[in-house]
């Protein structure tokens, strides 16, 4: 994905207060076919998706034998096939683990169509208004996490409602010799090209986690991100083993925090965060909020002092960041109703 | 104020403890089925995250109005959305 088109703050604007267009420029997407499409998928992936419906979508993590995260992905139901979307930094690896996984799973087929297929996003507090212009029912029956079969210029186009900026979010998944002119009337009709850049900094505002950036250095579990809600109790997915034993051994609590105004540079990953007499985590990520006008972040924490609310220090420095509730701020879109 | 770990220890334990109790009464008003213990203390609690709706929330306004004494209205969406979000909701009603 490129970074940015303009200047991050021109994108980040569009994206909280109009319409961002976004080209997940290198993301994986794969099909999953056949009778066991559905074990298949509640095997490699962390959620069971027995009970999905056509035109639903959820969100599913792939995980090593060891726990760790290879990516967050989106299982979109066509009927008794999906399609598996892929963030584009984890893409490359999670392809390859999806493919590989298939060859020892009987009666189930996994084909990649990253090139013949591209994903063209809309987000932003109007992008409803853009969106709608594709759809031939009302707008507001498409439900978050859903999505649906749309004709276009001739074209069969897969229509989602899977924003990841906390505001109304869509994606096109076209074929990719239709994607320029898609790209192109969505110009047209007002939306900002927008970057990687500006579009990390909505993803950390509403606390979707950065699985390429939030890390201490090393691989992650889904406990280090605070993604552990996307482990399915009773599903026997792949990784859950080594998770088991990791949760009765602990580990260090992922927390949100905000940094004092007058912080100017933004703390490295691997920062130490202190309390006044002793060193107890570490910066994971961070970012500046154009809205709240300062660096905000993720950090991992000894459990013992995680929760919100704490004033903490960046050691070495008169810095303090104090933890606070996710998400960082409240989107436009929730105070702009679905017309 | 930078906290001393005695401090931040004493005052993590007892926030830990109201979100415990709060992710207690979710499961238990809305019959989730999902371990108390494993919603995390930032999980969204609409859309993604425990995937609640607008009945979800009339259920669980009622709940802690009945456990905690807080009323939960319309012009608090920003409240619920995260279960954090909900227990600083809590906090600074009951202070």
């Amino acid at each position: 994905m490129k970074t940015r088109f303009t200047t991050t703050d021109e994108e980040y604007a569009a994206l909280r207060r109009n319409t961002g267009l976004i080209h997940y420029q290198g993301a994986g997407l794969l099909t999953v076919t056949g009778p066991e499409a559905a074990g298949f998928l509640g095997r490699v992936g962390t959620r069971s998706i027995d009970f999905l419906l056509e035109g639903q979508s959820t969100a599913s993590l792939l995980l090593r034998e060891d726990g760790t995260i290879i990516a967050e992905t989106l299982i979109h139901c066509w009927g008794t096939d999906y399609l598996v979307e892929i963030w584009p930094a984890q893409a490359t690896e999670a392809t390859a683990h999806l493919l590989a996984a298939a060859d020892g799973f009987a009666d189930v087929t996994v084909e990649d169509v990253s090139e013949a297929y591209t994903i063209l996003g809309l987000e932003g507090p109007s992008s409803f208004k853009m969106a709608q212009k594709y759809l031939d029912f009302p707008i507001a029956s498409l439900a978050y996490r859903s999505c649906a079969a749309v004709e276009w210029g001739g074209e069969a186009v897969t229509l989602s409602r899977t924003g990841i900026t906390g505001e109304y979010g869509y994606k096109f998944i076209v074929p990719s010799a239709g994607a320029p002119r898609l790209r192109a009337e969505l110009l047209e009709l007002g939306a900002v090209e927008c970057g990687k850049d500006a579009l990390d900094i909505c993803r950390m505002e509403v606390r979707f986690a950065g699985l390429e950036h939030e890390h201490a250095g090393g691989p992650i579990t889904p406990f280090d991100v605070g993604l552990q809600w996307m482990l399915d109790t009773g599903q026997d997915f792949v990784g859950r083993e080594a998770l088991e034993q990791r949760s009765r051994h602990g580990g260090r609590s992922p927390v949100c925090w905000v940094a004092d105004a007058a912080l100017e540079t933004a703390p490295a990953r691997g920062t130490a965060i202190a309390v006044s007499d002793a060193e107890i985590g570490i910066v994971t990520h961070c970012v500046w909020s154009p809205t709240l006008a300062r660096h905000i972040g993720t950090a991992v924490v000894d459990p013992a002092v995680a929760a919100s609310g704490q004033e903490f220090q960046l050691a070495g420095t008169a810095m303090t960041v104090r933890t606070i509730s996710a998400p960082f701020l409240t989107a436009t879109s929730l105070a702009v109703p679905l017309d | 104020m930078v906290m001393t770990l005695n401090e931040a220890t004493r005052r993590a334990a007892a926030r830990q403890e109201l979100c415990a109790q709060v992710k207690i009464l979710l499961v238990d008003r809305l019959s989730l089925d999902v371990d108390p213990g494993s919603i995390g203390d930032d999980q969204p609690l609409f859309g993604r995250g425990l995937e609640l709706d607008s009945i979800d929330t009339l259920e669980l306004a009622m709940a802690v109005e009945d456990t905690f004494g807080v009323t939960v209205t319309d012009d608090d969406t920003h409240s619920l959305l995260s279960l954090n979000r909900l227990v600083d909701h809590i906090e600074r009603a009951r202070a």
